[in-house]
């Protein structure tokens, strides 16, 4: 009932880990994996290891998270000799962050070294110098020039993740689709925000300022799942705040196929993903549905 | 989960490198949780409750996040978040053995104090008498101490699991629970494990949100920050390599 194909990568549920949440180690991804989620992000891997920012790297805000981890990663080589052998029923996305479009390539061709089943480019991070945001990787003539470099180095599917905080993801998300992108993760964490410490009267955050996430992020999200549904073909991995099956079918009904799990495992630890699929079943059960096919985007009718 | 403030009201040299600050105000927290300290503009990292009421913790200075620390004066704000993970078991244990290594020392004090009413043994395993911490606060609440030190300047020449080795000659335990170093930890929950008591160990870990979601502290499959950091007996055994 759940089974999801996004592209060549086949789910046995649409449940997909963020990445950044809990992705440093493969046990780790495997226990994720056996709690119910159809397929798991790495952290974001750069060429060089990143200690990323001191903390706080994150707060709750009341309504979901702020974070600014700062890419922390062990690095190419360290990454790929951590993931390799991947061997679970659930898939890995490889997730991958350059300062330029040359080192988006390079992590690209080296991810073929081991068996990951797609490769996630992330455009989109909103607090960290020389990346993402902070780099003006958001923009229509970078997230062509990127995607492109990074699928003339990899066969496997390609996902791009955009920003949830920049105007016109829809015409982004063409541009990425015209340059080669199998699938749309729409979209990272947004803002940046900033929570402040009203006795220290003190930004919380180390590096000041961080992504937000969590169900504040939500309707932001969802808007944006619909416009790039309207925009482009291919699928989209909706997330942002997505914390209960309600806001799953949410996601679904705005366009998505692939739901993104990050923050909802603060709240409700790694067993969150088991009961989002069984909520969402449960609930296409209830409404006559034999799948989630037959509710996607159906909000745009 | 927010972030509380409090005031420091006494600060204790208990020695050169070492200091204890007393708050002005009591935390709710089981033994072997934790809490993340905050210093605005440097860094935030994870620290034990030696007590919850009032709120004490105890820190060695080792490096420039805690000489920071050591700078924070009577009457000055520190602000913390927590408390986090989980702590030790307490559970209908007659006779119970804590091994303490270096500041791991401090974990055991509050659980020796929420403990109450058990025969409690405890080993403080040091380097040298200088590191011997919290012995005269464990004799207040009625414990038996034992002490161990490398250089033999104070108790028994030797490690804490020597020290454990004797005590296990005469005594029988329920439970050991122990807190310090990964490899001293591993020594005495591999010896509990051979003579089939049962064993608790605060694992030591890089931990950076200490929510459970950055994953910078995960051992094997295990995130310590939000699983542990107290591990029991298979568990235990599984991340300390027994």
């Amino acid at each position: 009932m759940l089974k999801t194909k996004l592209m060549e990568l086949e789910l046995e549920n649409p449940l997909i880990l963020a990445s950044g949440i809990l992705g440093t180690s493969k046990k780790l991804l495997e226990r994720i994996g056996d709690a119910g989620a159809g397929a798991l992000t790495t952290k974001s891997i750069s060429i060089e290891p990143r200690e990323g920012h001191n903390s706080p790297i994150i707060t709750d805000f009341g309504a979901g998270l702020i974070n600014a981890v700062g890419y922390a990663n062990p690095g190419i080589d360290g990454a790929l000799e951590e993931f390799k052998d991947w061997n679970h029923k659930s898939k890995l996305i490889f997730s991958i962050v350059g300062k330029t479009a040359e080192e988006f390539g390079e992590l690209a061709k080296r991810s073929n070294e081991i068996n990951v089943d797609a490769v996630e480019v992330v455009l989109s991070c909103p607090h960290t110098p020389g990346y993402g945001l902070m780099a003006g990787q958001g923009t229509l003539e970078h997230t062509y020039e990127i995607t492109k470099a990074v699928r003339k180095k990899t066969k496997k599917p390609l996902i791009i993740k955009l920003s949830p905080s920049v105007p016109g993801v829809g015409e982004l998300a063409k541009e990425a689709e015209r340059a080669g992108a199998d699938i749309i993760n729409m979209g990272n964490s947004g803002g940046p925000g900033m929570s402040i410490d009203i006795e220290r009267r003190k930004p919380v955050l180390g590096f000041r300022f961080g992504g937000i996430s969590g169900p504040g992020l939500k309707p932001l999200a969802i808007r944006c799942v619909y416009d790039v549904y309207e925009a482009v073909k291919i699928p989209i991995i909706g997330t942002g705040g997505i914390s209960n099956y309600k806001d799953a079918i949410e996601i679904v009904m705005a366009g998505a196929t692939g739901i993104g799990i990050g923050t909802a495992v603060y709240y409700g630890g790694t067993e969150v993903f088991g009961e989002i699929n069984k909520g969402m079943e449960k609930w296409l059960e209830e409404h006559g549905c034999s799948s989630l096919k037959e509710i996607k985007g159906v909000a745009h009718e | 989960m927010n972030r509380q403030t409090f005031r420091v009201k006494k600060v204790i040299e208990e020695s050169q490198e070492v200091k204890t600050f007393v708050l002005d105000g009591s935390i709710e927290a089981d033994a072997g949780q934790f809490f993340m300290l905050w210093v605005p503009g440097v860094n935030e990292k994870p620290f034990c409750f030696a007590d919850n009421d009032p709120f004490t913790f105890t820190v060695c200075n080792v490096g420039p996040f805690s000489s920071k620390v050591h700078e924070l004066k009577e009457g000055e704000l520190v602000t913390v978040l927590g408390p986090l993970g989980k702590g030790y078991g307490i559970g209908n244990e007659e006779r119970i053995l804590l091994v303490g290594g270096g500041y791991g020392t401090v974990s055991l004090y509050l659980l020796a104090k929420q403990a109450k009413g058990k025969k409690i043994d405890v080993i403080i395993g040091a380097k040298s008498k200088e590191d011997v911490s919290y012995k005269k606060r464990f004799e207040e609440l009625g414990c038996r101490v034992f002490v161990t030190t490398d250089d033999g300047s104070e108790g028994v020449k030797g490690y804490a699991v020597d020290g454990m080795k004797e005590l296990l000659r005469e005594n029988k335990y329920d439970k050991v629970y122990t807190c310090g170093p990964m490899i001293m930890m591993k020594t005495i929950c591999g010896l509990a494990k051979e003579k089939g008591i049962q064993f608790e160990a605060s694992l030591e870990a890089n931990m950076k949100c200490g929510i459970g979601i950055c994953g910078s502290c995960a051992i094997k499959d295990k995130i310590v920050c939000k699983d542990g950091p107290v591990f029991a007996n298979e568990e235990a055994a599984y991340l300390l390599d027994i």
